[in-house]
């Protein structure tokens, strides 16, 4: 009886906290940024293949496409996790809604959780629902084929966003003022862009390791789960999948994870 | 989320796909070559492509595009060569099916998006490579969109102004 009363004060809070997030025009604005982001990464369909290589050929197109979909998202998703978990996080601590609802019946793991995925879970199934509307639209002729691929496009939005919006969560909640902590938690996002564009003039050998990046790592991992063709000899396909798999996990968790004992342990709220 | 926000979620996502739909070119001409065709051996090309609209399928021409190659290298020079064409549309319908001369085009209505399946059979003596390519005149003209997207963004167009229309009607009559 308790834990139902628990589940339903967690899921009411979820929906307030929705309902604040992606208020008018946060929604709107987001929907514009991803799908003019994404609409630029799909290409009229004009090829001509060998008939025998036709559906190899098909394979490649749609994994190819919904990779560049996903890549392209990226950047607007990191501006987007960034500003609106600094709303959710140093906003309600500005304007004093944090201590109010730290004082509610409801725990500190549960509020954290629900401002998490409040902001979190909204922005994967926004990024997904680009990837799945433009990637239907430009190759329904092949749909099962075009399910099967954009189904691995889901997680991989999930855990990418997950770092990301661990990232600005522990930097609102140790700045605790909006506009600060949504540039610095952008900043740092773009940061982890920026390296991946460094090539071997200006880094050297170093440049074959930013496959491991966690910019890189989740996108290389959706990438090869889709049969998308890397250079012979590149780190991207020498290297086993499970170790993007396990970085892509690591990565996901690791500002989640620090942001949750910070929120629990540590986090005081000013009288 | 009420319905004006809908309304306004669809017209953006209709705005930008009428947008990507007006603004996206198709290449003015692409091309492709898969081995040798023996005597009376079948060459078998798809044609992956969006409702586009009219477009010119080549067969033996070895036109290259955009390229810096010397045309005395004779890249530029034209197959000559018997064949039996046969052009087949996504839902398999025979749309061209005629003994020809190389090099030859003839205009298709892409009006399917999908594969389209193109057999050339060598009625010479010799063995000869056989290019099939894509030739669009018009690239900046309205003939050459994807017709699916623009028809889709504006079924999106119309559904969002209605939504939102409904919402601010329904509005007036509260406040009323």
């Amino acid at each position: 009886m308790g834990n139902l009363a628990g589940i339903n004060s967690s899921l009411a809070l979820l929906k307030a906290e929705m309902k604040k997030v992606w208020s008018r025009p946060i929604l709107e604005l987001a929907v514009i940024l991803i799908a003019l982001i994404s609409v630029s990464a799909i290409q009229t369909l004009v090829q001509i293949e060998d008939q025998s290589k036709s559906q190899l050929a098909f394979q490649l197109l749609v994994g190819n496409g919904v990779s560049a979909i996903m890549t392209r998202q990226m950047q607007p998703l990191i501006i987007f996790c960034s500003i609106l978990m600094s709303l959710s996080f140093a906003r309600d601590y500005e304007q004093g809604l944090m201590q109010s609802m730290l004082s509610l019946p409801i725990s500190r793991t549960s509020l954290f959780t629900m401002k998490f995925l409040a902001v979190i879970l909204p922005l994967t199934f926004l990024s997904w629902g680009f990837v799945i509307f433009f990637s239907i639209l430009n190759y329904y002729s092949n749909l099962f084929l075009v399910i099967q691929f954009v189904i691995f496009a889901l997680p991989i939005a999930l855990l990418a966003l997950m770092f990301y919006g661990g990232l600005a969560t522990i930097v609102s909640l140790v700045i605790k003022r909006t506009i600060p902590s949504a540039l610095t938690a952008m900043l740092t996002g773009f940061f982890f862009w920026f390296i991946t564009t460094l090539d071997t003039q200006a880094i050297g050998n170093t440049a074959e390791y930013l496959a491991l990046t966690p910019y890189k790592t989740p996108l290389v991992l959706l990438d090869r789960t889709m049969g998308v063709i890397f250079p012979p000899g590149s780190l991207e396909i020498s290297l086993p999948i499970w170790v993007f798999v396990t970085l892509t996990l690591i990565y996901a968790s690791i500002f989640v994870l620090l942001s949750f004992v910070y929120f629990v342990r540590r986090f005081e709220v000013r009288e | 989320m009420n319905i004006s926000r809908v309304g306004l979620i669809l017209l953006i996502i209709g705005l930008v796909l009428l947008l990507n739909s007006w603004s996206s070119h198709v290449p003015r001409y692409v091309s492709s070559s898969f081995g040798k065709a023996e005597a009376n051996e079948t060459l078998s090309y798809s044609i992956l492509i969006a409702p586009v609209g009219i477009g010119n399928v080549t067969i033996g021409s070895r036109q290259i595009t955009g390229s810096s190659m010397p045309p005395e290298l004779g890249m530029n020079k034209p197959i000559v060569l018997p064949v039996h064409l046969v052009v087949k549309s996504p839902a398999n319908q025979r749309l061209i099916e005629k003994d020809v001369v190389t090099p030859y085009s003839n205009q298709i209505y892409f009006t399917e998006r999908g594969e389209y399946t193109v057999h050339i059979t060598n009625k010479g003596t010799e063995a000869s490579p056989i290019p099939t390519g894509l030739i669009f005149l018009e690239t900046n003209d309205n003939s050459n969109r994807e017709t699916d997207k623009f028809n889709l963004s504006i079924i999106l167009l119309i559904s969002g102004l209605t939504l939102v229309c409904i919402s601010l009607v329904t509005k007036a009559i509260k406040n009323k």
